[in-house]
């Protein structure tokens, strides 16, 4: 059963990924994108990371699609400037390029024996394991200094974002 | 049968290598961003399934800092994309030869 809900939000997963490669539309693509997001959030559940899958729904497909989405409807882009992916030389070596990289990531995927056991012998999961209590007490004990630097980070970025987005208008303001 | 640690590895492979594709090939601008999101959230896929089969949450705790660290991309990245469209009139990334000014 878990196997059946696994492979159908793969299936789901895979195909949100190459519409958002494959489509001409960037509001297309952020849909595709947002669908990929949602099942992977699904597995998320099956791994029994439910905080994790939560955050991802609030801000992986809520705050930063609703961000992509909105940039592409300001900008106004129309479909018809942009082409699908042009094959060029360019192309085809980006392709054997990713070939390269997808052996090398294959390589260390064979390492991994397919029959797994879901747990290291001896540690059983616990029934409260990635409930936000267990995953907070890491972030807010062992974590704590990366989660400090994390919002430092954040600010910096939004201050960043504020200040080359506003560029133009600053400019046009010191020229009466 | 269940769904291992292989099939999860197997899976955020396929994905990464989606967006990598995608990274290289795509021309526009924003969906250049969004697959570097893909990129991204295929890593976050990785770390929650080592975390799960090796019943350790701390990888669940990495992936919080990788989405809080795509969260910053993205607003970044989509500043740069509205300062390029305003200077270049275009998101075409091959027209836009020029750092300069």
């Amino acid at each position: 059963m878990e196997f059946i809900v696994f492979c159908i939000l793969a299936a789901v997963a895979l195909v949100g990924a190459i519409l958002t490669v494959s489509c001409a539309s960037a509001v297309r693509s952020a849909m595709s994108l947002i669908l990929c997001l949602f099942a992977v959030a699904g597995l998320f559940v099956l791994l029994k990371a439910h905080f994790i899958a939560a955050m991802q729904v609030l801000v992986y497909a809520g705050a930063i699609m609703v961000l992509f989405v909105f940039v592409v409807m300001l900008l106004n882009l129309s479909p018809e400037r942009f082409g699908r992916a042009r094959v060029t030389v360019l192309g085809v070596v980006s392709g054997l390029a990713v070939l390269l990289v997808a052996g090398k990531l294959a390589r260390t995927i064979v390492m991994v024996p397919p029959d797994a056991s879901p747990a290291v012998p001896g540690q059983p999961l616990g029934p409260d394991f990635g409930s936000v209590s267990t995953v907070g007490q890491l972030l807010f004990k062992q974590f704590l200094l990366p989660f400090e630097l994390t919002s430092v980070l954040l600010l910096v970025a939004v201050v960043a974002a504020i200040v080359i987005a506003r560029q133009r208008f600053s400019r046009e303001g010191q020229q009466p | 049968m269940t769904a291992g640690l292989y099939h999860y590895i197997l899976l955020s492979f396929l994905l990464f290598s989606v967006g990598l594709l995608g990274v290289l090939i795509r021309r526009n601008a924003v969906i250049l961003l969004m697959s570097v999101e893909l990129m991204l959230n295929a890593c976050n896929l990785a770390l929650v399934a080592y975390s799960r089969f090796r019943g350790d949450e701390a990888g669940q705790v990495m992936s919080f800092f990788v989405m809080a660290l795509a969260a910053a991309e993205a607003a970044v990245g989509l500043a740069i994309v509205i300062a390029l469209f305003r200077h270049f009139k275009t998101l075409d990334v091959d027209r836009m030869t020029t750092l300069k000014g």
